[in-house]
């Protein structure tokens, strides 16, 4: 669907809104760098972790390895140096564009007022953000980042629909794959009105 | 890596030395994974590489059909910007030298 500017559109419905901007947040939180006093500048340039002498590691979380994985899959001396000079940049990235992401959000909906249920039932409002070129690319990428830590945390595989259809009703695992499908349809229409 | 996740394979062990891997290219594999979608995937290839839409759909059904797919290829350090800008859109890519 593209807006009147030409830009392509987006459609959530207020608890759509509230759902992904908690998620964001999730997100942002995930990938931040460890070392909050790490200087952005020194990100920017690639000068950080230089004066470390702490070799950096594969995450040991599935989903965050998924996010940050190896560089070399045969040379884990290689892979360590890589991440050194270009984890810290990969995670402001990452972060960033979840934020431009809220930021989208926030302006839909006062996130800071909290959801009452029936009152969302009761509104259910639509909104509409029309994004520019950079806001593409920030939202298919958080999508994109958003359905990997799910993904991973549900340990889903290419045989999805089996795996699903094996789970108990009341598996607290069927709401998260609800979002699973909701992100990536939401994913799939953006790519489509490309 | 997730137990969900396609390892990387175990690739032959190389130790060539310096003059051959001067002279040989290095490349960037994407490896397949159950999550990513094959629109978005086909996407990135579009948008970063410059691809054109058919060999991007075809290197997407490479990585599908295949497991892996070798995305580009030159020197170490164009490799590694590549690599990090696939990791940047959330593909799972490795740097590899090409032998």
């Amino acid at each position: 669907m593209r807006g009147r500017s030409g830009g392509p559109e987006i459609v959530l419905e207020d608890m759509h809104v509230r759902v992904l901007a908690d998620l964001c947040g999730q997100l942002v939180e995930m990938v931040s760098p460890e070392d909050e006093a790490t200087d952005p500048l020194a990100a920017e340039l690639g000068l950080t972790g230089l004066g470390s002498t702490d070799v950096p590691v594969t995450p040991d979380d599935p989903a965050l390895a998924r996010l940050l994985p190896d560089a070399y899959a045969e040379d884990a001396e290689a892979a360590a140096e890589f991440r050194r000079y270009t984890e810290t940049d990969l995670r402001l990235r990452k972060r960033d564009n979840a934020r431009i992401v809220l930021a989208d959000l926030a302006e839909l909906v006062d996130l800071t007022e909290p959801a009452d249920a029936e009152e969302l039932r009761a509104q259910g409002g639509e909104h509409r953000v029309v994004l520019d070129p950079q806001g593409v690319q920030a939202w298919l990428g958080t999508l994109n980042d958003l359905r990997l830590v799910i993904g991973t945390r549900l340990e889903v595989t290419e045989d999805m629909e089996a795996f699903e259809a094996k789970l108990a009703d009341d598996d607290p695992r069927r709401w998260l794959f609800a979002v699973f499908h909701w992100l990536g349809g939401l994913q799939d229409s953006l790519l489509g009105a490309l | 890596m997730g137990p969900m996740s396609v390892a990387p394979i175990e690739v032959e062990k190389h130790k060539p030395d310096e003059d051959v891997r001067a002279e040989t290219p290095w490349v960037c594999i994407v490896w397949n994974d159950p999550i990513n979608l094959m629109s978005y995937v086909t996407y990135v290839f579009q948008s970063y590489f410059g691809y054109p839409k058919k060999k991007a759909e075809k290197l997407m059904h490479d990585v599908h059909n295949k497991g892996r797919a070798v995305v580009s290829s030159g020197t170490r350090e164009e490799m590694e910007r590549d690599t990090t800008a696939m990791h940047g859109f959330g593909l799972w890519a490795t740097i590899q030298h090409d032998k």
